[in-house]
């Protein structure tokens, strides 16, 4: 495994979630080279349509984006973030609430100012969604402070663990 | 009032906040409708941040999948609330643009309708935070309205 897929397993897992990721239940699964698993478990709060009880569309956006932006931010040469400049979804099914959906992203190129990234979601062996996404490669001296910043994050991390 | 029981209602009788408070979704979100009965300003959607909505830890901004979300609710709501369907619409796909780094502040959704067919419904929404001609977000949507 990377460094880089290292730190984001480290930062997505060593710590207490929180934010949009502990209100969607979302968590990371493994992570490699350029690719990234995660999961949702879904609550009756994410339903969109009360009458059919079909998970709403949200959810399963934001799932798509954090695989895909995370199996681009381990594609970089350093430890870093890569922001999301578009992302489409389609929505081949319904998905219900009574089981975890899983979400695979995987980076297709990497150019000099563009990370392309694609990827899909599956509830049992249903595939519910897919999604290509399109994410930004920072300049370096713009990555450098990123990582001494996630650096950091993650001493903090380390320092709060032991007391 | 349930979602059911807002939808049996004539689309004039509908009031957005009422459509909102019906799904599970938008209330967990904390998505609200600005209504302006007796102007002609367009409805607006707004959503208060709070860390909830919290992207990255390691960054105090907005997740763009809140984002999303948020685009997707008000495009859905914005269809029940200016047409005559009964039934929540069923996304088709769903395009957005991230143009601005999005804080975590409150931010404000306005969607048009592009179409308005038998079968198919396209959307069109800009989201922004302090200047409505700086938006942070666009996003397309096709939905599905076929019980018309």
């Amino acid at each position: 495994m990377s460094k880089a897929a290292k730190f984001h397993k480290k930062l997505m897992t060593g710590r207490k979630k929180q934010g949009h990721f502990s209100a969607l239940n979302i968590a990371l699964v493994d992570c490699g080279e350029d690719w990234a698993e995660m999961s949702l478990t879904p609550t009756d709060a994410l339903i969109g349509d009360p009458s059919t009880g079909a998970l709403h569309s949200g959810p399963i956006t934001t799932l798509l984006d954090s695989a895909l932006g995370i199996a681009a931010s381990v594609a970089l040469p350093r430890l870093g973030f890569a922001p999301t400049i578009d992302l489409r979804v389609d929505h081949l099914r319904m998905a219900s609430v009574d089981e975890p959906l899983i979400a695979r992203g995987e980076v297709v190129r990497i150019t000099r100012n563009v990370l392309f990234a694609r990827g899909s979601v599956r509830q049992g062996d249903i595939e519910i969604a897919h999604a290509v996404g399109n994410f930004v490669r920072l300049s370096d001296d713009v990555l450098a402070l990123a990582e001494a910043h996630i650096k950091h994050q993650l001493d903090a991390m380390e320092n709060s663990d032991e007391s | 009032m349930s979602l059911d029981h807002v939808l049996d209602l004539p689309v004039k009788q509908r009031r957005p906040q009422a459509i909102l408070e019906g799904i599970p979704y938008a209330v967990m979100m904390g998505v609200l409708a600005e209504e302006n009965p007796g102007t002609h300003e367009p409805l607006r959607f707004v959503m208060h941040a709070s860390e909830l909505h919290m992207g990255n830890p390691t960054l105090p901004a907005m997740h763009g999948g809140a984002l999303s979300g948020f685009m997707e609710l008000a495009c859905a709501v914005h269809i029940l609330s200016f047409m005559e369907t009964a039934k929540y619409p069923k996304l088709i796909d769903f395009s957005s643009d991230y143009l601005r780094a999005a804080r975590l502040q409150t931010v404000h959704a306005v969607c048009e309708l592009m179409r308005e067919g038998r079968n198919l419904t396209a959307v069109q929404v800009k989201v922004w935070q302090e200047d409505p001609a700086k938006p942070v977000a666009i996003g397309r949507a096709q939905f599905l309205c076929a019980d018309r």
